[in-house]
């Protein structure tokens, strides 16, 4: 018997694999767009039972934590391509094309922001 | 001059030149390695060594048997019509199989000149990307640097660098492009910064300029025209002894412009041990430009 459960082995896609993959946006997430054009995005705060219990026990109000995250102007952009029908290849094209950079350098930073965003929970892969 | 969006776009990297069709993306993965790829599909590599230019018994026999020592099986040699390559009369070309149904998998070149010696690898076995691969591999040409320098073309940069300064470092992460060249005594940085309009919304030119520097030099900066600034650090013989006892470079020269038609922010950085020459500088200024994206 393991007295500690083993971790999962997450699956780990190949570049081609991952750059076919279509970003899915969190449901729960509310977008505001402001004046300058920029998103901000607010979501819950992803808290396991532990933490949980403790926030129920200590906060009056029974609404669960939110955080707040404003993107600037380039991940408002890849925020905006994010539909569910954009594959990550197509974002970094687009991405690319719109700020005249090279593929390489788009698909560093687009893969590093979804990556981020993705461990937020503020979007899926499918 | 306006330039077809079908031109071949030249690479200069590390002393070799190549010509590549535009679709091609190249992948900097080392010092004397790059890769290519057209819609993030691999098609060829190409990996080389300069230092086998004192090597001229090396046998292209032994360095096929050391390749089966690594690959853990048999490469074979495979027969192809010379002209196949433009350049083949430049270099010695050996093709390669290393796949059990014997097609091409790769080949070594070396200058019959130079005796740099070239490693190629086919990723695709797709007909259009192989001869597309065959047309790079036939623009290759190792002796890129002309009379006054070595050209250097990657991304859409290109610069002509002095022949004294050699790569050093080079880091290309997303948005700042950074080449370092290092000659006895003096550091010189080449940055681009992309897109810099973006860049510009959030930070000023000088407080660009100080983190590139990353150096508390930034007070007596000197606007040569707009969108242009230049600064010039000479310190007293006593902060030199300072500098010097930290292992550190006293004397700086830095210029950092938008160039505003190509939304990209240019900087030239030079450190040194001694009073600089900006004559030299000034040249390398003149011999950055921005490429127009195809």
């Amino acid at each position: 018997m393991r007295f500690f459960p083993q971790p999962k082995q997450q699956v780990k896609l190949s570049r081609q694999e991952a750059l076919v993959c279509i970003p899915v946006r969190n449901g729960t997430i509310h977008c505001h767009t402001l004046e300058t054009g920029e998103i901000l995005l607010e979501y819950v705060l992803p808290l396991n039972p532990f933490f949980k219990t403790l926030h129920r026990k200590f906060q009056k109000n029974e609404e669960p934590p939110t955080r707040k995250l404003q993107l600037d102007s380039m991940g408002s952009l890849v925020w905006g391509m994010i539909d569910g029908e954009n594959t990550t290849q197509s974002i970094i094209k687009k991405f690319s094309h719109h700020y005249s950079i090279t593929l390489q350098e788009a698909e560093t930073s687009v893969t590093t922001f979804l990556l981020e965003l993705g461990k937020r929970g503020l979007i899926g892969m499918h | 001059m306006s330039i077809r969006a079908t031109a071949p776009k030249e690479i200069c990297w590390n002393d070799i030149k190549l010509e590549i069709p535009p679709n091609l993306e190249v992948i900097v993965s080392g010092e004397h390695h790059l890769l290519f790829e057209i819609d993030f599909q691999p098609i060829l590599e190409i990996r080389w060594d300069s230092s086998s230019k004192n090597r001229k018994n090396l046998k292209i026999e032994k360095i096929i048997q050391r390749m089966e020592k690594e690959f853990g099986r048999q490469v074979a040699t495979v027969q192809l019509p010379n002209a196949i390559l433009n350049n083949h009369v430049k270099y010695e070309t050996t093709w390669l199989s290393w796949q059990d149904d014997h097609r091409l998998s790769g080949a070594i070149l070396r200058c019959r000149s130079c005796n740099t010696l070239f490693l190629i690898r086919f990723l695709s076995n797709h007909t259009t990307q192989r001869d597309t691969a065959f047309s790079v591999i036939s623009s290759l040409d190792c002796h890129a640097s002309n009379g006054n320098g070595s050209v250097w073309s990657i991304q859409d940069l290109r610069i002509i660098i002095p022949k004294s300064h050699l790569l050093q470092n080079y880091n290309l992460a997303p948005g700042l492009t950074r080449l370092t060249f290092s000659s006895p005594g003096n550091l010189l940085h080449i940055c681009r910064i992309a897109p810099a309009r973006e860049r510009l919304k959030k930070q000023k030119l000088t407080v660009i300029l100080k983190t590139l520097l990353n150096k508390q030099i930034i007070e007596n900066y000197t606007v040569k025209k707009e969108h242009t600034i230049e600064i010039q650090h000479h310190p007293t013989i006593f902060s030199q002894i300072i500098i010097r006892l930290r292992r550190q470079k006293p004397f700086c020269w830095a210029r950092l412009w938008h160039n505003v038609e190509r939304d990209r922010l240019q900087g030239v950085i030079m450190e040194s041990i001694r009073p600089i020459d900006t004559e030299i500088l000034q040249e390398v200024c003149e011999n950055y430009a921005i490429l127009p994206s195809t």
